[in-house]
């Protein structure tokens, strides 16, 4: 069994790490996995602001 | 996208160079830094992305005033390294780096052997989860393991290990995350957002800079903020140091750390250039079509530089002093001219506390001669204040008159 990391994954908005695992005779796939790698918490700024200003702050997701 | 070659590249530069206020010397110094090609002694370029929106990586492709993206990153810059845009991702195969074309060797392999200019875009967590060990390990932004023999793939120690190299000849900030904290390091945040030098308008609580963090490094920063930044600031200010370390990247490995200091441009507060957009407030800088309800050089009058009326000096209040906005009132004119022509600042506009040249320079420009098309206020919408430090939470209540 081999395992086949791709982090970062390139031209994509983000950060994204993808972690498979593989038989490296019948190249069958037994697991894989993704993780998103950025935590920014727009939900928790956004909490007790004035609702007008959240097309403002969201627009930067 | 149109190319232009370099002849007619230096004839914009000719052209523009006085309505934008450049000087000579800032002139010369982009038209000999980007007549520079690559193969004559270009710096690699790395570009590390952090808690990012990549709106400073679309920005800068939008550049077209001092040349194009495509002519930008293919024949001028050295950019070995930006995920966004690079053709190779990082590969392992059991944990190891696959020694095909990988990203993760090639920054691996400037780090270890070649000077090298750092841009940062994104802001820097450093809070921990809950649950994981250790105070301020910066876990919640993970961008690959770029540092060689350390598996630690945090953006706060990649953005540390790559800063402090002795490789690293200058960093830039691209982005008010980077910058100031911006966005990702508002009011509510639980990650603990922070800048390369700066939390907001603390100094010393940067993510290089934070003693709490680790030894302080000392290298120079420059600041290009802005939400995003405009592209001209960014292409400027990268032209300028590229060129300048052209010649003083030799003397600066060989131990002399002036000569890494003279490749900075002037800066003006909050480390950001004076010469590549932040020399003014957005009052004056344009000057702003709407302030003493001047009807001039107005958005509709989009490429015409001839209009630009003088500015006005005789008034009662300096600009940008609040005393004066409720004689600035928006609605103070006439049916017949449109209405709603005067200043925005009882709108709640920030461009009086706001360092920037979009009234000056617009945005979205698709000839390379000529101003771009509009900017925030020019099509009346508040300026939000996105270049200075206190955005989002203070400059950026977008909302309030205060």
């Amino acid at each position: 069994m081999a395992t086949i990391t791709i982090d970062p994954v390139n031209r994509i908005e983000g950060h994204l790490k993808v972690v498979v695992t593989v038989n490296d005779t019948t190249g069958v796939v037994s697991d894989a996995e993704c993780t998103g790698n950025l935590f920014r918490g727009f939900e928790l700024i956004m909490n007790r602001r004035d609702p007008r200003d959240a097309p403002v702050i969201c627009q930067r997701i | 996208m149109l190319r232009i070659t370099r002849r007619e590249f230096l004839k914009y530069c000719s052209v523009t160079a006085g309505a934008l206020g450049l000087s000579c010397s800032t002139l010369m110094k982009i038209e000999s830094a980007l007549a520079k090609d690559v193969s004559n002694g270009g710096i690699p370029v790395i570009w590390i992305a952090g808690a990012a929106c990549t709106g400073c990586t679309m920005s800068l492709t939008n550049s077209r005033f001092y040349t194009t993206v495509d002519d930008l990153l293919i024949n001028k810059i050295d950019l070995r390294y930006l995920d966004t845009i690079m053709s190779t991702a990082g590969a392992f195969v059991n944990g190891v780096e696959y020694s095909g074309a990988n990203a993760i060797l090639e920054a691996q392999n400037i780090y270890t052997n070649l000077p090298y200019v750092l841009v940062v875009e994104g802001g820097i967590p450093v809070g921990s989860p809950a649950g994981t060990s250790g105070p301020l390990n910066g876990e919640f932004c993970e961008i690959g393991e770029l540092v060689p023999g350390d598996t630690n793939a945090t953006m706060l120690n990649v953005t540390r290990k790559f800063a402090s190299n002795v490789n690293c000849a200058a960093v830039l900030a691209v982005g008010t995350c980077s910058s100031f904290g911006g966005i990702p390091g508002a009011k509510g945040n639980v990650t603990n957002c922070r800048g390369l030098l700066y939390q907001g308008t603390r100094a010393d609580k940067g993510a290089l800079n934070d003693p709490t963090l680790g030894t302080p490094i000392s290298k120079p920063v420059i600041n290009i903020s802005g939400c995003p930044p405009h592209p001209d600031w960014i292409v400027g200010t990268i032209a300028h140091i590229l060129d300048t370390l052209g010649t003083g990247v030799a003397d600066y490995l060989a131990g002399d750390a002036q000569a890494l200091v003279n490749a900075l441009p002037p800066v003006t507060s909050y480390n950001r250039p004076v010469d590549y957009g932040y020399g003014e407030y957005q009052c004056n800088a344009g000057p702003c079509p709407w302030r003493y309800n001047n009807i001039g050089n107005r958005a509709s009058n989009t490429n015409s530089l001839a209009v630009t009326p003088e500015p006005d000096y005789n008034r009662r209040y300096p600009v940008g002093d609040s005393r004066a906005l409720g004689r600035n009132k928006w609605t103070v004119n006439d049916a017949a001219s449109g209405g709603a022509l005067g200043c925005l600042g009882i709108l709640g506009c920030k461009g009086r506390k706001t360092k920037a040249d979009c009234s000056r320079r617009r945005w979205n420009s698709d000839i390379a001669e000529e101003y771009g098309v509009n900017w925030c206020v020019g099509s009346r919408g508040n300026c939000q204040g996105c270049t200075e430090p206190t955005f989002p939470d203070k400059v950026g209540k977008f909302y309030t008159f205060r």
